[in-house]
């Protein structure tokens, strides 16, 4: 599940086995590599910057201790009910992993994603020196400020506006209190001219 | 060049038309080009120019555990697929290969017509002009 988050919605079954060969090398039997686009990359895109949020901001990010913010690493904790399992799962440009931690018979580990899963994650990651992750940004996505408190448009007079990516046409289309009629307008204005110098001249 | 393809004839495949050539290779500054990435490739076009597709196959393959978010190998890749008549991991690569493709409209472009031939050899007429369509947006 997590690969096809990870390649962008390209499920890639995993292969243990590439090719079986003759002791000198003639291959007998070849296992190819094979991709099935599962999801387009709209979706994959906005899962993948929500997970980069729980690491720079959520529940995952003492994993500044093993890897620097600029590796982007997405990542997800988990904490079973009763602190049965922890669990981290985390890719980063070119290595994704999941760590699971808990009983073999189903009983309460009492560790949680966080503290127990998440530090073997981020050792064994920082050991591979992974590159950091660098997502494209699909067609389907624009980018538009919200008001975090209220959770519409906002524009350069609201205080904490943040910019969040959004599938084209889905996000609110009404205005957070501290914004302005005008000043929404000007913010849409100017996220068209971004999207359209990006597309001129590189994304 | 897309020949007319018969709506009704769901149990045939259609041999698709002549498969596009392999684009020359793109001056190394357009990207992180090295010499084994390069000589992989080289040796995956001479393979299937002979024939031993699978043989191919591998070296892409291995190209691509070099870098694999190169779209020309991808596109390499989608290729051969095609050539080895597997239509579907045609489209899928080639789409893969798009995915990667950021601003070259051209690569997109023939991505989008890699995927046309894979339709229509799927006696899929409707989807293959749309992607056709999809490789003349390309610009």
């Amino acid at each position: 599940m997590y690969q096809t988050i990870a390649s962008g919605g390209f499920r890639t079954p995993l292969r243990a086995i590439r090719e079986v060969t003759t002791q000198d090398g003639r291959p007998l039997r070849r296992y190819a590599l094979a991709v099935e686009q599962a999801f387009p990359p709209e979706p994959m895109y906005l899962i993948t910057t929500a997970m980069q949020g729980v690491v720079r901001e959520g529940t995952a990010q003492s994993l500044k201790n093993w890897l620097p913010p600029e590796a982007a690493v997405a990542g997800k904790t988990g904490t079973t009910t009763e602190q049965r399992d922890a669990w981290f799962a985390g890719f980063t440009g070119d290595h994704l992993g999941i760590v699971w931690i808990g009983y073999d018979d189903n009983r309460a580990a009492r560790l949680s994603g966080a503290g127990a899963a998440l530090p073997v994650w981020g050792e064994m990651m920082a050991a591979l020196a992974p590159e950091p992750l660098a997502l494209p940004k699909p067609d389907g996505i624009e980018n538009v400020l919200i008001d975090p408190s209220s959770g519409l448009r906002a524009d350069f007079a609201c205080s904490d506006a943040l910019e969040l990516p959004f599938a084209q046409g889905s996000a609110p289309a009404e205005r957070a209190p501290c914004a302005s009629a005008l000043g929404v307008a000007v913010e849409g204005v100017k996220q068209q001219a971004k999207s359209w110098m990006q597309r001129l001249f590189g994304r | 060049m897309l020949a007319a393809a018969a709506a009704g004839c769901a149990t045939v495949v259609r041999p698709p038309g002549p498969f596009p050539e392999p684009a020359p290779l793109p001056e190394p500054a357009a990207r992180t080009e090295n010499l084994a990435i390069a000589g992989l490739l080289d040796g995956a076009r001479a393979d299937a120019a002979a024939g031993r597709l699978a043989n191919a196959a591998a070296s892409l393959e291995r190209a691509l555990r070099i870098e694999p978010r190169n779209p020309r190998l991808w596109q390499e890749l989608a290729r051969l697929r095609l050539k080895q008549g597997d239509y579907a991991q045609a489209e899928s690569t080639a789409a893969r290969s798009n995915s990667w493709a950021g601003t070259d409209n051209a690569l997109r472009a023939e991505n989008w017509r890699l995927i046309a031939h894979a339709r229509e050899a799927r006696g899929d007429a409707e989807g293959a002009r749309a992607a056709l369509d999809a490789a003349e947006r390309q610009r």
